[in-house]
């Protein structure tokens, strides 16, 4: 675990990563398996597989914040409502429910948004035959959802300077405040975006010929040893699932 | 009447996209995103907010969706956005069915679009309130999470009345009602977008 992986320009800094395939298989898993009906029995798997992915890159923020959050929203699910009969405590916990389940899908979805740069993404994306409409206008959307936030942040701080920022201003006049929020933040990214698109069609976004990749996608022993763990966990769920 | 019908139906239902169409699909698809993102943030101030923010979210979803469909070129445009934003949403932990959710509400859209021969301001709010009904698959375990929930052992503890109520407020009914409230929703969004795309956007030359 301990020798780092080479680093690139486009490659991962340091840790063990997975192929952006297999992460998005495991998080697919996770997500199907948990959103389905009866899918609160695969949480626990997933939290284990979050909790281990985070490990493996060092993130140990994470490795302790999504076991914590899982247990308060679990806590907040399954307690509350013998704390007094009341249907909107009831109300509330199944919505802590929903919200544990996301919790443990989001724990991995983080992982991958943390490891994979857009780049490797989408030449991972190309490895699996997605049609380039799909990958083209999917990496313009990653790369581009940071520049916006930090618009969005840019706005958000405008407003508060002049006193109209705040969540109960919202539900106030929720019409006057989306038009003082949109309109700035539509108008200063749509300039930011004509850079960007300038700048990605110079250099051959979209082009018809097949790009190569400085680090083409290739399988190897993490994705292994994770393919491994996920079944594991998959099969000790069915198996406990069974006892119940 | 040979030029009135070539200019009437345009040249945008084909599906050959240019890679500027493409760039725009993923910045809109970015600002989308992000627009419905920051609104639907409030649920955190209280877990009650959750279904009010998201459709506060929707109506703000209006003003970059009608943006958007200006520089729409070809059929096809909003299909693409709708599976980049829920493939997006689905990398962020929303349940898979979203997508599938998402293409057919996208589809109708187009559909509406084509209606419209894609310049109709009419048809493009009545597209935004189909397209945002996307946000029902967000919701849609809810149905089943309220199943498990209600059946799970610590409800036998509570009494058959309480469940009784409890079953009553989380019923398919209500459920049922925000789910078409998304498109009622949609429509003010819509329209919304429509009169700021008047008020500021026109003005400015950015449409």
């Amino acid at each position: 675990m301990g020798e780092p992986a080479p680093a690139g320009p486009a490659g991962p800094a340091r840790g063990w990563v997975l192929d952006p395939r297999t992460a998005v298989v495991i998080l697919l898993a996770a997500s199907i398996t948990i959103m389905a009906p009866g899918g609160i029995w695969f949480v626990p798997a997933a939290l284990v597989a979050a909790t281990l992915l985070a490990i493996s890159e060092r993130a140990w923020r994470r490795a302790i914040g999504v076991p914590l959050a899982a247990a308060a929203a679990a806590g907040v699910a399954f307690l509350l409502p013998l704390v007094a009969p009341w249907p909107v405590l009831g109300f509330i916990s199944v919505m802590a429910g929903f919200a544990l389940r996301l919790v443990a899908v989001g724990g991995i979805a983080v992982h991958l948004a943390r490891t994979i740069p857009p780049t490797r993404f989408t030449a991972a994306l190309r490895a699996a035959r997605i049609p380039s409409a799909f990958t083209v206008s999917g990496a313009v959307l990653l790369r581009f959802v940071p520049t916006i936030i930090s618009e969005a942040r840019a706005v958000h701080d405008a407003m508060r300077l002049r006193g109209l920022g705040g969540g109960l201003a919202v539900l106030r006049h929720p019409v006057r405040s989306i038009e003082y929020f949109t309109v700035p933040l539509m108008a200063s990214s749509l300039r930011a975006a004509e850079d960007l698109s300038a700048s990605s069609l110079l250099r051959g976004l979209g082009s018809q010929p097949r790009p190569t990749s400085m680090h083409p996608p290739r399988f190897g022993l993490p994705d292994a040893v994770a393919a491994v763990v996920v079944v594991v966990l998959g099969a000790a769920t069915v198996l406990w699932g069974y006892g119940h | 009447m040979i030029t009135v019908t070539v200019e009437a139906t345009d040249r945008r239902i084909d599906f050959r996209m240019s890679p500027r169409d493409l760039i725009n699909i993923g910045i809109f698809g970015a600002l989308y995103l992000v627009t419905v993102g920051v609104f639907n943030a409030l649920e955190f101030i209280n877990p009650g907010f959750t279904l009010v923010s998201v459709l506060i979210g929707i109506v703000a979803g209006g003003v970059p969706f009608m943006l958007f469909l200006t520089r729409v070129r070809h059929a096809g445009m909003v299909t693409v956005l709708a599976v980049i934003v829920s493939g997006f949403m689905l990398l962020i932990g929303s349940p898979p069915v979203t997508l599938v959710v998402a293409v057919v509400a996208a589809l109708g859209a187009e559909a509406l679009l084509l209606a419209g021969r894609y310049r109709s301001r009419r048809f493009s709010v009545l597209a935004y309130a189909v397209f945002s009904t996307w946000f029902v698959g967000m919701f849609l375990p809810m149905f089943y999470a309220r199943a498990d929930f209600l059946t799970s052992p610590y409800m036998k503890e509570m009494g058959a009345e309480y469940v009784q109520q409890l079953d009553a407020l989380l019923s398919p009914a209500v459920l049922i009602a925000f789910d078409l409230s998304t498109l009622v929703v949609g429509f003010l969004g819509g329209l919304l977008g429509l009169r700021l795309l008047d008020k500021h956007f026109r003005k400015a030359g950015l449409v």
